[in-house]
């Protein structure tokens, strides 16, 4: 399946009504030649965990601004293991502290793109760290 | 076929017809990439399909069918029957890329087991999009779900393209958009099966529905079946109980009927089709890009020969022919 774009789930979880930045993000992804799948606002970690089972992603982009990703991240990063989606790549944008950081790397997160972090950076480090080549995979847990 | 790949195929599909959806949404990654596994598996699974019904659902940007699925997909859950949902969504064509954005109203039923929505790009990744989505279709039929809805953009060549994938095919519009029916392809409009006019609160309304009344009945030509034209408020649910009645009565028509059989037969053939013709394609592609495919050809242009005789050379000499 090397041949196939990037795809991509852009996550909000919790309560915070703001997606300017992750609808810009979707945008410069799909720009990038990525499929994009945008999930809307307030989910659930269960939420965003199922779309990335039935989507089938290679990437999943969370994204909080209202402090949701000290509880709801890892409940997400949780759900994808128990789901067998280990080699799923995580990376992080919104507001999040830096004494944060390292607990959400320490988690499996792959990267943190904060406030302005220009969308060249994260279109790059996406394009470079994305699973490729899946192949039929027997997942973990199942 | 290795066997390896045999072992991993063989695998996959059992995994998918015991209820695994991240086997089923691999197996759909892998059809999707014109990945060969993904016939494969499409292949193996073929005997144990039929049982769903497959639903199209189409019409221009802005008719409300992604609101109209997820209350259909709400319906279907009440009635105890389980719901597989393609939306596919136009990709650029100038990146390749694609904002699949269908699920963001989809979403209510997103931690039902009895759902499974996936998005896709229209790209049809060298199998062409009615044969990827007759494949992704044959798919989500093995892995038991009831209903199959599939939601494209479909104003012309596409919405006509599901009619080789579909069942039953919904046409959706809305009133108050100018001249709706003539604005509409022909295509489409003859083969719709059953007829919505979504956002029925607005003016306009009553002259649509007239509209394509007379349209549904010029139908009657081809078919006992007279097409349902439908006014829903997808949005509050209004409607959405008799467009399921609607789908279900098409569905025990086809059944009763030799349009049914005749239909089936009409859209395994055009997959048939499809597979050859890709096939052939490929072949020629790929020897069309070798050197010594091109080199007579661009020899011959060189030398002012012009391409309607080059082309006519190259398919006189047949080496593109596997045999050769």
């Amino acid at each position: 399946m090397e041949n196939r774009p990037i795809r991509v789930l852009i996550a909000k979880v919790g309560l915070d009504g703001h997606d300017r930045g992750a609808k810009i993000l979707t945008r410069a992804l799909r720009d990038s030649g990525m499929e994009v799948i945008y999930t809307g606002l307030h989910q659930t970690p269960e939420m965003v965990v199922e779309a990335a089972v039935q989507e089938d992603v290679d990437v999943l982009g969370l994204s909080s601004l209202s402090g949701a990703h000290a509880t709801l991240f890892p409940r997400v990063i949780a759900g994808l293991r128990e789901a067998g989606l280990d080699d799923v790549l995580l990376v992080a944008g919104g507001i999040i502290p830096p004494e944060d950081v390292e607990e959400l790397r320490a988690e499996g997160v792959a990267a943190v793109f904060g406030p302005g972090t220009p969308l060249a950076t994260s279109i790059a480090f996406i394009k470079e760290h994305a699973p490729r080549n899946r192949g039929l995979g027997r997942r973990r847990s199942q | 076929m290795s066997a390896p790949l045999e072992a991993a195929v063989h695998d996959l599909a059992a995994r998918l017809r015991a209820g695994d959806r991240a086997a089923l949404a691999r197996a759909i990654s892998l059809v999707e990439a014109g990945d060969p596994a993904g016939l494969l598996l499409s292949e193996s699974l073929f005997a144990t399909t039929g049982n769903a019904h497959t639903i199209g659902i189409t019409g221009p940007p802005g008719a409300g069918k992604s609101t109209l699925t997820d209350a259909l997909i709400r319906e279907y859950r009440g009635r105890n029957l389980r719901v597989a949902v393609l939306a596919v969504d136009p990709v650029s064509p100038r990146t390749g890329g694609a904002t699949l954005g269908d699920r963001i109203r989809m979403t209510q039923t997103a931690a039902d087991n009895g759902v499974f929505v996936r998005s896709s790009a229209a790209r049809g990744n060298g199998h062409g999009l009615g044969l990827t989505t007759a494949q992704v279709v044959r798919l989500m039929d093995a892995a038991g779900y009831d209903r199959i809805l599939i939601e494209t953009v479909g104003t012309g060549q596409d919405g006509v393209t599901i009619a080789t994938v579909a069942a039953t095919i919904l046409l959706v519009q809305t009133p108050g958009s100018g001249d709706e029916v003539q604005a509409l392809k022909a295509g489409i409009l003859e083969v719709a099966d059953i007829f919505v006019v979504n956002k029925a609160e607005l003016p306009g309304t009553d002259a649509l529905l007239h509209d394509l009344r007379e349209v549904a009945r010029a139908t009657r030509e081809r078919s006992i079946w007279l097409p349902p034209v439908l006014p829903t408020t997808a949005r509050d649910g209004t409607g959405i109980v008799a467009v399921a009645d609607a789908i279900e009565a098409h569905r025990a028509h086809l059944t009763a009927s030799p349009e049914g059989e005749r239909r089936a037969m009409g859209r395994l053939w055009a997959e048939v089709r499809a597979l050859v013709r890709n096939e052939v394609l490929a072949t020629v592609e790929q020897y069309l890009s070798t050197p010594a495919g091109a080199s007579r050809a661009v020899a011959a242009l060189q030398k002012g020969a012009d391409p309607i005789s080059v082309a006519r050379a190259v398919l006189a000499d047949r080496r593109w022919t596997r045999e050769s």
